[in-house]
């Protein structure tokens, strides 16, 4: 077994750099770096084929890296052979067997790892929002229901680290919102390491603490939600941009519109209040400031260039 | 971690498949409707008539053992959890579960045994009842089917059924094996699952006898007269750990090509 670090509490669950994967002349994942801690939930997002399957199967300890080291839960990432650590995995597509209840699939799971409590798959089950006593196969769940039972599959165990792919495919406003909120408590209370993948990006905004745009295998972008979320856009009257004066110029300070009312972004929360005060000063007339919660959004329209 | 959990789990999933249930439902009754057609050789006492070998209420064996639709059909019920494990990322989800590749690997294989062999024992059993219907117990001409199994039946015939249902299984395991092959070559990922029994069948009557399907009538006695329980438990092993070894080595080749 390849263990390259002692497996301390607060030590990165995943700690990897450089990883690299190419099929033939076909590079899929190119330098990319991610480091995962308990409590700490981490959204990886990006086009089809931008390489988050790839770098999941990477630190699943399913394929091998064509370059990069690193660990993950204390196992060399460059190894694939010898026993795996155990982590969470939320399949995209979850399959179950369609003829038995959720709770008896989840029991047969669970089972793969030896005995666990009888209770563990029902206490996981009323986790997710499921009802541990229904006998209904699970050929009759709707899509929502099949990814709650996938989630509580990858979590029922308690796994230091978990994996959610699309996890709130096919689920309604009210599913998104229990499934946002199961997250973080995942990572608050429970003390897991997340990695998540959703083309959803308001709720990868809203969920995680740290988001990588990955765009042609490559980590284009880090974006940090508490530092970046709340940037405030200012809309201004003014007759031009150069009205602004000298306000434009300040390093936190993005001007964006030239025609019709004057749009400022300002990028550090903590910059407002000055920013405010010099545009008083210069006697620039403000209509309205409002909060930009569309951050991830245009990193991530800036990072896949379009 | 990953033992008999992982097999469980497996022998639920193939034994809960539609697919699963049909192929046993099926071959009962074609092994009743056989035994109906072939009641006249049934009721025949056990012996040769010209050239044409009767075995008495040992028909319930020959069928078994010339149940060739059966080893046909089973490998790909049983190989389909591999494709689907393979197209749905549910491999990564179970081999992570059971720690290691060749624990979720040999989980499949050992599903694949207890479930052949459970279905052939009810086989078994429902075929040999309606021989037992219609002609009294006559075992003296088993040697005809099984050469090992002529003493057998007359002095332990529990035993040689049970010789029977486990050296059957492995046949159908082995064979299952072939399609896992075909599952990990990407034949269930790219064509449809009728491109992939036709490819399986093409495979299948391309090998040389006697693991040939057209050939291998006498999966019970393979190497003929000098077969012995032995001999046809080795041939079938060779062939399963050829199978399993190769589709073990592509799965890690496909992860990593």
């Amino acid at each position: 077994m390849n263990r390259i670090q002692t497996d301390v509490p607060g030590a990165p669950l995943v700690d990897v750099r450089g990883l690299c994967k190419s099929y033939g002349p076909k590079t899929v994942l190119d330098d990319v770096t991610l480091m995962i801690r308990p409590g700490e939930v981490v959204g990886l997002v990006g086009p089809n084929g931008a390489g988050k399957t790839t770098l999941i199967r990477i630190l699943s300890g399913m394929s091998r890296p064509s370059n990069g080291e690193g660990s993950v839960l204390g196992r060399d990432v460059r190894s694939t052979s010898g026993d795996l650590p155990f982590m969470g995995l939320m399949v995209e597509r979850p399959m179950f067997i369609e003829t038995l209840s959720g709770r008896k699939n989840l029991e047969l799971l669970f089972g793969i790892r030896g005995a666990v409590e009888p209770t563990v798959a029902s206490d996981v089950l009323r986790r997710v929002g499921l009802d541990p006593h229904d006998s209904k196969p699970v050929r009759t769940y709707s899509l929502g229901m099949r990814q709650r039972l996938s989630l509580a599959q990858a979590i029922g165990e308690r796994p230091r680290l978990v994996v959610l792919d699309e996890p709130t495919n096919g689920l309604d406003p009210r599913g998104i919102v229990e499934m946002r909120s199961l997250v973080r408590e995942l990572a608050d209370v429970d003390g897991m390491g997340v990695l998540l993948t959703s083309h959803l990006l308001q709720e990868v905004e809203a969920v995680c603490d740290r988001v990588i745009l990955l765009h042609h295998g490559r980590a284009q972008h880090v974006y940090e939600p508490s530092t970046t979320l709340d940037s405030v856009v200012l809309v201004l009257e003014v007759a031009s941009v150069e009205d602004v004066g000298r306000v434009a110029s300040v390093e936190t300070v993005d001007v964006v519109g030239s025609d019709g009312p004057t749009r400022m972004r300002i990028r550090v929360r903590e910059a407002v209040p000055d920013v405010v005060r010099m545009l008083v000063m210069a006697d620039v007339g403000i209509e309205a400031i409002h909060r930009d919660s569309a951050g991830l959004e245009r990193a991530y329209m800036e990072s896949v260039g379009a | 971690m990953g033992g008999p959990g992982a097999l469980l789990h497996e022998l639920a999933r193939l034994t809960t498949r539609r697919r699963f249930v049909l192929a046993g439902v099926v071959m009962l009754l074609f092994g009743v409707a056989s035994m109906f057609a072939r009641r006249g050789e049934l009721l025949m006492l056990a012996g040769v008539d010209g050239v044409v070998q009767h075995s008495g209420s040992m028909l319930w064996l020959t069928e078994l053992d010339g149940a060739g639709t059966f080893f046909l059909i089973w490998p790909m019920i049983i190989g389909g959890t591999l494709a689907e494990d393979l197209e749905s990322g549910l491999a990564s989800l179970l081999i992570t579960r059971a720690g290691s590749r060749w624990r979720w690997f040999s989980a499949k294989l050992g599903a694949a045994y207890v479930s052949s062999t459970l279905l052939l024992v009810a086989l078994a059993v429902v075929w040999l009842a309606a021989a037992a219907v219609f002609v009294p117990w006559d075992p003296s001409n088993a040697g005809a089917v099984v050469p090992w199994g002529a003493r057998l039946a007359v002095s332990a015939p529990l035993l040689l059924g049970l010789a029977v249902v486990l050296i059957l299984g492995l046949a159908a395991t082995a064979t299952s094996a072939t399609s896992m092959l075909l599952a990990a070559l990407g034949a269930g990922r790219t064509v449809s699952q009728v491109g992939a029994t036709i490819a399986y069948l093409a495979f299948m009557f391309a090998l040389p006898a006697p693991v040939n399907p057209g050939e291998r009538a006498r999966m019970l006695s393979s190497f003929a007269e000098w077969a012995t329980p032995l001999t046809t438990v080795t041939y079938w092993s060779a062939i399963l750990i050829v199978g399993a070894v190769t589709t073990y080595l592509l799965l890690r080749a496909r992860e990593n090509r």
